[in-house]
């Protein structure tokens, strides 16, 4: 990313400031939902939509990179991708200077993945999309577990939305969304060598 | 890591131009152009500005969106305290940049 005024450059992945007169500083990321037209309008029937000129085709303009495993950004890449192939999805996050990524094969599986006891990476039952939180107290080192009513921590018998962290059932605050980067594992990895998998 | 940083930095900013290019008639883009950042190599395969980023966004309800957005259609959602507006990912891989406020914050929505 360039910005206008200063034409310094930004990383997209942790908004840091690579090159220019901001060099060093660091945008705030905040949490966002990766989800679908339908179900962002069951969800949040008040939100209103970015309007574009057309409907257009029932896919991406890209779909043909997306699609093609052995096709990973614009030069290609030669690396030892390690544990995942290069095209698989993964949710990616950090701990002060630790990185983490749960592999959405992972999350398809098991629905919810704990990172440090701090937060819990799940994935939306309905609609397949993912989210991050930061866990209250009452759910660190507590079992949780996914069902079609929520994230849920049955020892205290409380219930979350897993698509908005609201609460559904028990005494508790609603949990707090936190930023997790959706990327593909050779780009993550890229960025993050030493980044903790979970798959 | 810088070194793989700037190169993977570069192909996310561009790879949605360079699939494109690919895959259509366009004529051919000048060779990429070499800099350097914190020591390492960033290549630059297009001018700035070349995809162009959205200013000023507009927003409508779903009422007016049902005629413009399929049903499966992927969107970046943002969920506000006062507000929450969606964005869909198949129209910013032409922008990759939304320019926007929500509950009065600046943000940039980036795809």
């Amino acid at each position: 990313m360039q910005d206008m005024e200063t034409k310094s450059l930004w990383s997209q992945i942790n908004g840091e400031c690579l090159e220019g007169d901001l060099k060093g500083k660091r945008l705030d990321q905040v949490a966002v939902r990766h989800t679908t037209y339908a179900e962002f309008k069951s969800d949040f029937p008040e939100a209103v939509m970015l309007t574009k000129p057309e409907l257009g085709p029932a896919q991406s303009p890209y779909q043909n990179y997306f699609d093609d495993p052995s096709r990973m950004g614009i030069f290609g890449r030669v690396m030892d991708l390690q544990k995942l192939e290069g095209k698989d999805k993964v949710f990616g996050l950090s701990i002060g200077n630790q990185a983490y990524a749960v592999a959405e094969s992972y999350l398809k599986e098991h629905h919810f993945a704990t990172i440090g006891e701090k937060m819990v990476v799940v994935m939306d039952e309905k609609s397949g999309s993912v989210s991050a939180f930061n866990l209250p107290e009452e759910a660190k080192g507590e079992k949780l577990s996914v069902t079609a009513d929520g994230l849920t921590v049955p020892i205290a018998n409380v219930v979350w939305s897993t698509a908005t962290g609201a609460v559904i059932n028990g005494d508790s605050p609603a949990l707090e969304p936190v930023s997790v980067v959706t990327a593909y594992w050779f780009a993550w990895f890229s960025f993050f060598p030493e980044t903790v998998l979970v798959h | 890591m810088v070194k793989r940083l700037v190169a993977v930095l570069i192909c996310l900013l561009l790879v949605s131009a360079s699939v494109a290019a690919e895959d259509s008639d366009k004529p051919k883009r000048p060779e990429p152009v070499k800099t350097l950042i914190q020591g390492d190599t960033m290549y630059t395969v297009l001018e700035p500005g070349a995809i162009p980023a959205i200013f000023d966004p507009t927003f409508i309800p779903f009422s007016a969106a049902d005629s413009l957005y399929h049903d499966e259609e992927p969107l970046l959602a943002m969920v506000g305290t006062q507000e929450s507006r969606g964005y869909s990912t198949w129209h910013l891989d032409r922008h990759e940049i939304v320019n926007d406020v929500l509950d009065g914050r600046p943000i940039a929505i980036t795809w």
